[in-house]
């Protein structure tokens, strides 16, 4: 599969895939600082998250429908997962379309970006699609979504915490399914390690490539290289649930920092 | 100055160089290459541009 150049877009240097038709309403952004981004729980904060998690779970839709018109001669039992993740991450887009117009919120309210989407989808292998968008941002959702319901709990909305931790529970089916065919594929194919390789070092560029610079102020004024990031860590039981391999935990806990929580076990 | 001279003097100059780092994968095993090809959340997030910006703190 090779794409025309009128599918891709450069951004910062990067080529990335060109963004997917959007209704009228969204407004369509292309860098982090053009994004409303806030850093608190106000009202307005609270609405601009659920509105960018509500798109991000429409870019996990057609990143995985895409896959399936893309790589039409795929196993059917992997067919038939990428089906059924479609459904999920419509009705995730729903629910969360939902509670946002419960909180006064509307569609097209805030900016959205197509990351996910613009990376993943640069991607010429079901293989290299599902590292990226399954194996590694939807098993960095399972770290982060457990971090985002406590901070809608403390903020006193249980309602979207458990929201939150509904999808969460999908999520791990998602990444779950892709590390066993991943796993699978790897062991027929050694060949498939190499293509994985390859799309994370991908990432790794187009991460470098985009990265806030100094001074940076987003759409809602919050300076993005005077904030760091709050540390979300490795959820290491839903990891689990979604099998990762204790060795897979341990090497990202050494990554974060937490070498000497990992605790020597058996089974890998 | 020719092109010795110039490669002496580059290699006599202290020059800030990336430290290497000694290849953690020695063989192609599938859990090795598995285990090294994984980005943490924080990583993924460095762009600032994925969804754990939602996470921010005031900080450095």
């Amino acid at each position: 599969m090779t794409l025309a150049a009128s599918e891709t877009k450069t951004v910062r240097g990067a080529v990335l895939r060109r963004d997917p038709a959007r209704e009228g309403c969204f407004k369509l952004v292309h860098l982090h600082q053009d994004m409303q981004d806030y850093g608190d729980m106000s009202q307005a904060s609270r609405r601009q998250r659920l509105h960018q998690h509500m798109h991000n779970e429409m870019q996990s839709l057609e990143i995985a429908a895409q896959c399936l018109v893309d790589f039409p001669d795929t196993p059917w039992e992997l067919r038939m997962e990428l089906a059924r993740q479609c459904w999920d991450e419509t009705r995730h887009t729903q629910m969360l379309y939902k509670r946002l117009l419960e909180l006064g919120g509307s569609k097209g309210e805030f900016p959205v970006m197509n990351y996910e989407w613009g990376v993943t989808c640069m991607m010429d292998t079901l293989e290299a699609r599902l590292a990226l968008q399954n194996r590694t941002f939807e098993g960095g959702e399972i770290d982060l979504l457990r971090e985002l319901a406590g901070m809608w709990r403390a903020a006193g909305d249980d309602e979207t915490a458990d929201l939150l931790s509904s999808i969460l529970v999908d999520e791990i089916q998602h990444v779950r399914f892709a590390n066993r065919w991943l796993k699978q594929l790897a062991h027929e194919q050694p060949r498939t390690l190499l293509t994985i390789a390859r799309a994370i070092h991908f990432l790794r560029g187009v991460t470098a490539a985009l990265a806030p610079q100094q001074g940076d102020v987003n759409a809602a004024g919050v300076d993005l290289s005077g904030y760091t990031h709050l540390g979300v860590l490795a959820n290491i039981e839903d990891r689990r649930h979604a099998e990762f391999s204790e060795q897979e935990i341990a090497e990202l806990l050494r990554k974060e920092g937490f070498a000497g929580l990992v605790v020597p076990t058996a089974t890998s | 100055m020719n092109a010795m001279t110039d490669l002496k003097k580059l290699a006599d100059d202290e020059v800030e160089r990336p430290r290497y780092e000694t290849p953690s994968i020695t063989v192609m095993a599938d859990e090795e290459v598995l285990k090294a090809f994984q980005m943490t959340a924080l990583e993924i997030s460095a762009a600032g541009c994925w969804w754990s910006a939602s996470s921010w703190t005031a900080g450095s």
